[in-house]
């Protein structure tokens, strides 16, 4: 009981702090990988290490899905990890037998599929340094922390409906042409939301709801980011009012 | 589509995708910085709180049209109440059935796109069911009525703002198609008018010649060139583009229970399928 009452207590934690369901999860690593070899049918171990990835990602799931009333979270979390494999699963059977993008092309061991098709995005990839990106990434990370914000804060903070995403993309294009909102809201540490409403007349509500994720992208298109930016090619649906990067 | 990686934890990774939209999604062994594709959504409990909100100030709907070339079934998705949005509707000139479903999945309404959908769908009670449970009685009938012989195809187009949640919707539906046909048909979802997810089957023919080969592209197939997105990169198989002569007895699908097809359905061989598919790709 007083094992439950601790899992209960921790579990409350890690909805609210990243770094305490980061824990809990290695605290549980044992258990989900048992899980998933149960599920799976074999060690964990062996084959491909993605179900792995994704019984975590559904133990996750269960920390913020879950309430009391669900009954006993390792129960619970259980049921999650074996949805979520199975899930997974068909939906690689689906797509089973399809020729990976980076295979090798018969017969031409030293040539993959990649190599050998023309991409209009290799322009970007001979421009795309990981360490680069990476180090502006810790960077962008960093600076969201001067707001309070994590990169966890603006994924869950993005809007999902595509109506919302375009106001938000409003929002950063009426920014852009006005950098002085930009350097408003890096010197107050306050997204000038009356501003942006007026100019854009997106409501101040959809502002609000989604400000951590604005306050990202306000970031995003300040100086020192252009590794950033070059991965966004079209930010919000160029034919619906949005902009190129 | 592809994403960059922007943090990572051990049950999640924080990618952004191409329009600066930020997702959490398993961490397939990624590393910061790296730009990858084929991601797996984690689902938000958030989301769907949210949704339930909205569900108490107003009403969401998801409307499904089904067509039925070979039988075709469209899914049309979320009208959200609050906005007074329009579901878009796509007309076809096969047997053709909307279907509207409910957050959860259960069916509110459905109704006949044309003459054939109306046979399909007559005396059909779809009340207090799941759309995965219509999905199946409308294939039944279908192929009872000889709309559907082995090796055509079902095809699902979901249309919804919500993209997690028409993926999640589409996973569902071609899961369960899958599993309750046996592979019997070819399975194509489209979300937002893409391909989504292809399941293709080659008609078991006694008589297979040049003629009836069908391009491996293009041609009145419907797949149309490469617009297959990311999770289909070859070409389709050849598939014949006519149907089995009606004469030749098809195997009996492996379902889990007595389907009660018998194997020759007695269709005649025309489709009705003029090639036009209609739809604004």
């Amino acid at each position: 009981m007083k094992r439950e009452e601790d899992i209960i207590r921790r579990v409350k934690e890690a909805k609210e702090n990243v770094a305490a369901a980061d824990e809990l999860i290695r605290d549980y690593m044992p258990f989900i990988k048992s899980e998933t070899a149960r599920i799976t049918g074999g060690s964990t171990a062996e084959g491909s290490g993605d179900e792995l990835s994704i019984a975590l990602m559904g133990f996750h799931e269960a920390i913020e899905g879950y309430t009391p009333e669900r009954g006993a979270f390792i129960k619970f979390a259980s049921l999650v990890i074996k949805r979520r494999i199975i899930d997974y699963r068909r939906k690689e059977k689906r797509f089973s037998g399809n020729v990976s993008f980076s295979s090798t092309v018969s017969g031409q061991e030293e040539i993959s599929i990649e190599d050998t098709v023309e991409s209009e995005e290799k322009p970007y990839e001979q421009i795309h340094d990981r360490d680069a990106v990476r180090q502006e990434i810790e960077e962008l990370s960093d600076q969201l922390g001067k707001y309070g914000i994590t990169m966890t804060d603006v994924a869950k903070n993005c809007p999902r409906q595509e109506r919302t995403l375009e106001s938000c993309g409003k929002a950063l294009g009426f920014a852009r042409e006005n950098r002085h909102l930009i350097e408003a809201l890096k010197k107050t540490g306050k997204l000038p939301i009356g501003a942006i409403s007026e100019g854009t007349e997106v409501e101040k509500k959809t502002l609000e709801r989604h400000r951590k994720y604005i306050v990202a992208l306000f970031l995003i298109y300040s100086n020192g980011y252009d590794s950033i930016r070059a991965h966004l090619k079209q930010v919000f649906n160029k034919g619906k009012g949005g902009m190129e990067a | 589509m592809t994403y960059l990686v922007m943090e990572n934890h051990p049950g999640y990774s924080v990618v952004m995708d191409e329009r600066g939209a930020f997702y959490r999604v398993a961490n397939l062994g990624y590393e910061v910085g790296e730009r990858v594709s084929g991601v797996v959504f984690m689902k938000d409990p958030d989301m769907k709180d949210s949704e339930r909100k909205e569900k108490r100030r107003g009403f969401r709907r998801v409307y499904a049209a089904a067509l039925a070339a070979c039988l075709l079934l469209v899914l049309v998705p979320v009208i959200n109440l609050l906005t007074a949005e329009q579901a878009t509707i796509y007309m076809t000139i096969n047997p053709q059935v909307q279907i509207e479903i409910e957050e959860d999945g259960e069916v509110t309404d459905i109704k006949a796109g044309n003459k054939d959908g109306r046979q399909l769908t007559e005396q059909y009670s779809w009340e207090d069911k799941h759309v995965n449970r219509v999905f199946d009685d409308l294939v039944d009938r279908a192929r009872e009525m000889g709309f559907l012989t082995e090796g055509d195809e079902i095809r699902a187009d979901i249309r919804t703002e919500n993209r997690q949640w028409a993926e999640e919707l589409g996973d569902s539906i071609f899961g369960h198609l899958e599993e309750y046909t046996g592979g019997a048909y070819t399975i194509v979802i489209r979300i937002n008018n893409e391909d989504y997810a292809i399941r293709q089957v080659v008609a078991p023919t006694t008589e297979t010649t040049s003629e009836t080969a069908a391009p491996a592209s293009g041609g009145d197939s419907g797949y149309g060139d490469s617009d297959y997105g990311e999770y289909y990169n070859t070409a389709p198989p050849a598939a014949p583009a006519t149907r089995a002569p009606a004469a030749a007895p098809a195997p009996a699908p492996t379902y889990g229970g007595d389907s009660g097809y018998e194997g020759n359905s007695g269709y005649g061989g025309d489709s009705g399928y003029g090639g036009d598919s209609l739809y604004d790709d």
